[in-house]
């Protein structure tokens, strides 16, 4: 009987266990993140399976479902939690065991967890050995619930609290999100200003501190006391012990994951300090001093941070030195006796560029616009791209952006890498006395940076050849050229008619009417219509003159039309002896004319050349030939035309 | 937003230009941050006091309050202004008087559509031209990084040459590579043209040249003394827009030529030759419009 009620206890189990795997099997796409070029050498055996993605966060790829368990197989990987977001593929929560060989050595480092844990102390401690343990390599106590305090004093070993602060303080907010992750309610620990925070960039949540090697996760990561009754305690212990998902496991990776991140940054850090010119002792912390940042819990460390990395890479060569928060403005030049940091500012008379993304391969903080600027008057000071993110001016050193805003690990080493390459700046001003080693050195940065920038400019086209890059050139010059001359032409024409006498538009009627056989001038639409007298034209064969008619001449933007009002141009189907029935006329040379006469709004003269032009016949022209076909005047009308001169 | 309602603008990239037309037009400004200031106006007159064709505002995170971006926004072109016209008393209450107040009326309409046709004619070959000057650029670049890259640790002591080559141009202050972009800091450059009186103090200029081929413009000038309203608002010389683009011209051929064979310096002495010395035409009158050097 026994036996019985033990078996199907175990079938219960293992039934909970497939029901909790299959009731989250998430969308057809699976995202994985946090991966490097060494899982993703691991992968390639999937490659036409996924999809990269890569930003600054870090590289991710996309993957198909059921191409996942492949992939965790030959990762060694364990999801932990399962996050699904509408519209976005699921995001698996996952780390990764470490290379085979590493973890051997991994396996014999004793892991200690001490106190209650929510969940099953087995997934708690894989979690710590795939994320900090290959990064830490020494033993880990890890804290529950009333597990008790950490040492004040360094035994060696690094003690993770998975819920506190030395501060002892709770925070009256809760945090919303963290490391890309939304949050449930719960509750979280006001952060100690003196240790090494863990501040997630995009949501400004400080998640983790250090101190000394106590490390303290500041919200409750686990939810230690979600569940309110024993029996749902038991329940997510018993699921988690099966391997079951469970999100703060997944919260709990994302936290360690982005924490040993941190702290590699901070190692690297330390080996580029080791790297630079060591400071005697007693000139540390005693040469530097900062004003201008405000006092506030998220400054104290930011401000500790920067005098301490500004120390320890410039006081070697600086009897006293301070620092002056710019806050984004931009600063008189002064004769001063004290070297002086404007942290977050540039010279009066800088100008401003757009702030890049991106100095020494590393995000700059975005909590606020970036002044970047570069000035004519000091020695640039450039990061790895070519970028001037700073500039010597004498005793006065101007950092642009923002490098450190809430002192954190990849913060610190922006710092540190400006003040690397401003301490090479300063070395090189101490040995260019007078202007021309000044000049020297500047043509010589100048061809650095430019070169660097060309380097990677060339790598985009190693694959073709300079004459075949010199031929597309070409080729795009004659079209820019082409194309300028046109331009050109179009700005002529606008600026003609922008600067044409026709304001006086008055002046431009009367000049009108005053042509003797104008009777009447309107404007219709983008038409000057102007409407004539009886117009003749004599035959030079025969010295006969003709009646052509009364007209109505229309002016428009870019032509001129003759309309005939007496009935027998319809017999004729002609309007006069050069101007066919629609109007237009056969112009030869006076096309010219005409054209420039309307553009410089010459009406006048345009209308009386118009009136000319009816009047004139060109006899030897297929058309001005029939003249001869048009009605004689008579010489009442000859009189009346001679009367109006 | 009703456009006579007064309203609150911050005016995004106010320069001393800006803010000299402002006073002048009586209009009170508040400093916001570095480089914008807060006006309270109705949109109609702020429009026409920065002679802008109306004001692109979006509205900003605060209720009544509107971003304006000057270097988003279009410049009016010179309108048709009513004359001082002594022939008026003769024509009074005839029929031809009549017939001549239609004309100017009518004649004053269709001269504004004419206008804005060539405007339009002109800024539509213009935009072709920028996108061909920006291929042309980028594949001129191309082809110097090429160049630059075979030469291998030549390549920054050629580059070194160039900038000593910049430095001995006549006016040139400062050169600097910063962002993809060469910024060459001038002194105070003067200019002379045929049909103005005098010389005329245009002053100092930062010369931008692109060397990634993505900017906007391959080579801007910016006067960083003042700009002047000439036959465009803020204009930075007669020769150069407000947005520090240069006006189309023939020795635009002979600049782009000399930088694509990767002679800059003499690219940029012809260039500064062409701001210093005014052409005998329309835009070359303009710069009567700068002060006389005295």
């Amino acid at each position: 009987m026994r036996l019985l009620v033990l078996i199907a206890f175990i079938a219960l189990l293992i039934t909970i266990f497939i029901f909790s795997r299959l009731v989250n099997r998430g969308s057809k796409l699976w995202r994985l993140n946090d991966l490097n070029d060494e899982k993703l050498g691991l992968l390639s055996p999937l490659k036409r399976h996924y999809q990269l993605r890569t930003d600054y966060s870090g590289t991710a790829i996309d993957l198909p479902r059921g191409q996942v368990s492949k992939a965790m197989k030959l990762l060694s990987g364990t999801i932990h939690t399962l996050i699904e977001k509408r519209g976005q593929p699921t995001e698996a929560i996952a780390t990764y065991r470490a290379p085979e060989a590493d973890f051997e050595i991994l396996k014999k480092i004793p892991l200690e967890c001490r106190g209650d844990f929510p969940v099953a102390q087995w997934q708690v401690k894989r979690i710590v050995r795939n994320t900090i343990l290959p990064f830490w390599r020494r033993d880990i106590v890890i804290y529950g619930q009333n597990g008790g305090e950490p040492p004040a004093t360094n035994d060696g070993k690094l003690h993770l609290v998975l819920f506190g602060s030395s501060q002892k303080e709770r925070s009256q907010t809760r945090p919303l999100n963290i490391w890309g992750l939304e949050l449930p309610r719960i509750a979280q620990y006001n952060s100690n200003p003196h240790a090494l925070r863990f501040v997630d960039p995009e949501d400004k949540t400080c998640g983790a501190e250090l101190i000394g090697n106590n490390l303290y996760i500041t919200f409750d990561v686990l939810q230690f006391t979600a569940e309110k009754t024993e029996r749902k305690r038991f329940w997510r212990k018993v699921r988690t012990f099966l391997g079951g998902r469970d999100f703060h496991l997944g919260l709990l990776a994302r936290s360690l994951t982005r924490i040993t991140e941190e702290l590699a940054i901070f190692s690297k850090l330390e080996e580029l300090l080791n790297q630079s010119k060591p400071v005697p002792a007693e000139r540390l912390h005693a040469t530097v001093s900062a004003s201008g940042f405000d006092d506030e819990t998220i400054q104290i460390g930011r401000t500790a941070r920067l005098c301490d990395l500004t120390s320890q890479l410039l006081a070697s060569q600086l009897e006293s030195l301070a620092i002056l928060n710019g806050k984004g403005q931009t600063r008189q030049i002064r004769e001063t006796e004290q070297f002086t940091i404007y942290f977050n500012a540039a010279p009066k008379g800088a100008i401003q560029l757009p702030a890049p993304d991106f100095c020494w391969g590393m995000p700059l903080p975005a909590n606020k616009p970036i002044l970047h600027c570069i000035s004519p008057h000091g020695l640039p000071i450039y990061d790895d791209r070519g970028i001037a993110v700073g500039e010597l001016v004498g005793q006065q050193l101007f950092a642009y952006p923002e490098f450190m805003h809430y002192g954190t690990a990849q913060e610190c080493l922006l710092w540190a890498n400006f003040l690397l390459a401003a301490r090479e700046v300063m070395e090189a001003s101490r040995l260019c006395p007078d202007n021309q080693s000044r000049e020297d050195y500047l043509a010589g940065l100048y061809g650095k940076s430019l070169n660097a920038h060309y380097q990677h400019l060339g790598n985009s086209v190693s694959g073709q050849s300079q004459a075949a890059l010199d031929k597309s050139t070409e080729a795009a010059f004659g079209d820019f050229a082409r194309q300028l001359r046109q331009t050109v032409a179009a700005q002529k024409e606008m600026l003609k008619i922008e600067q044409a006498p026709y304001l006086d538009l008055g002046a431009e009627f009367d000049s009108l009417v005053s042509i003797s056989k104008v009777v009447g001038v309107r404007v219709m639409e983008d038409r000057l219509i102007v409407n004539t007298t009886d117009l003749f034209c004599t035959d030079p064969r025969t010295k006969i003159v003709h009646w052509i008619g009364p007209f109505e001449i229309t002016i428009s933007t870019n032509k001129i039309t003759w309309l005939n009002k007496a009935e027998h141009a319809q017999s004729l189907k002609m309007n006069a002896p050069h101007v066919n029935s629609s109007g237009e006329a056969c112009m030869g040379n006076m096309k010219d004319v005409f054209s420039t006469l309307i553009t410089q709004r010459q009406f006048a003269a345009c209308v009386e050349a118009a009136i000319a032009f009816v009047e004139a016949v060109n006899v030897d022209d297929t058309w001005g030939k029939n003249i001869n076909n048009w009605p004689v005047a008579n010489s009442a009308m000859l009189a009346q035309n001679q009367a109006r001169g | 937003m009703n456009s006579f309602i007064m309203n609150s603008f911050i005016l995004i990239n106010a320069d001393q230009f800006t803010l000299d037309t402002l006073a002048e037009a009586g209009i009170d400004y508040y400093n916001w941050d570095e480089n914008s200031i807060i006006v309270t106006e109705s949109q109609e007159r702020l429009s026409q006091a920065l002679g802008f064709k109306g004001l692109n505002a979006a509205a900003s995170e605060w209720d009544g309050f509107y971003l304006v971006d000057l270097n988003e926004q279009i410049c009016c072109t010179p309108t048709a202004m009513p004359a001082t016209d002594s022939m008026q008393g003769k024509y009074a209450n005839t029929q031809l008087g009549q017939a001549r107040e239609n004309y100017i009326k009518l004649a004053r309409t269709r001269m504004d559509q004419w206008l804005a046709q060539t405007l339009q004619a002109f800024e539509k070959t213009n935009a072709k031209l920028l996108s061909l000057a920006g291929a042309f650029f980028k594949r001129a670049q191309l082809a110097q990084a090429k160049t630059i890259k075979t030469a291998g640790a030549d390549g920054s002591k050629l580059l070194a040459e160039q900038y000593r080559a910049l430095m001995a141009i006549d006016k040139v202050k400062s050169v600097r590579f910063s962002a993809g972009r060469i910024l060459i800091f001038t002194d105070i450059l003067t200019a002379t043209a045929p049909n103005v009186k005098g010389t005329r103090e245009l002053g100092r200029f930062l010369i931008t040249v692109d060397t990634t081929g993505t900017l906007d413009a391959p080579i801007t000038c910016h006067n960083l003394t003042r700009r002047i309203k000439a036959w465009r608002s803020g204009m930075h010389a007669p020769q150069v827009f407000a947005d520090g683009k240069l006006c189309p011209a023939e020795i635009l051929e002979s600049i782009f030529q000399l930088t694509a064979e990767q002679d800059l310096p003499t690219a940029i002495e012809l260039l500064l030759q062409h701001l210093q010395v005014c052409q005998n035409d329309t835009i070359g009158e303009q710069l009567k419009a700068w002060p006389l050097v005295h």
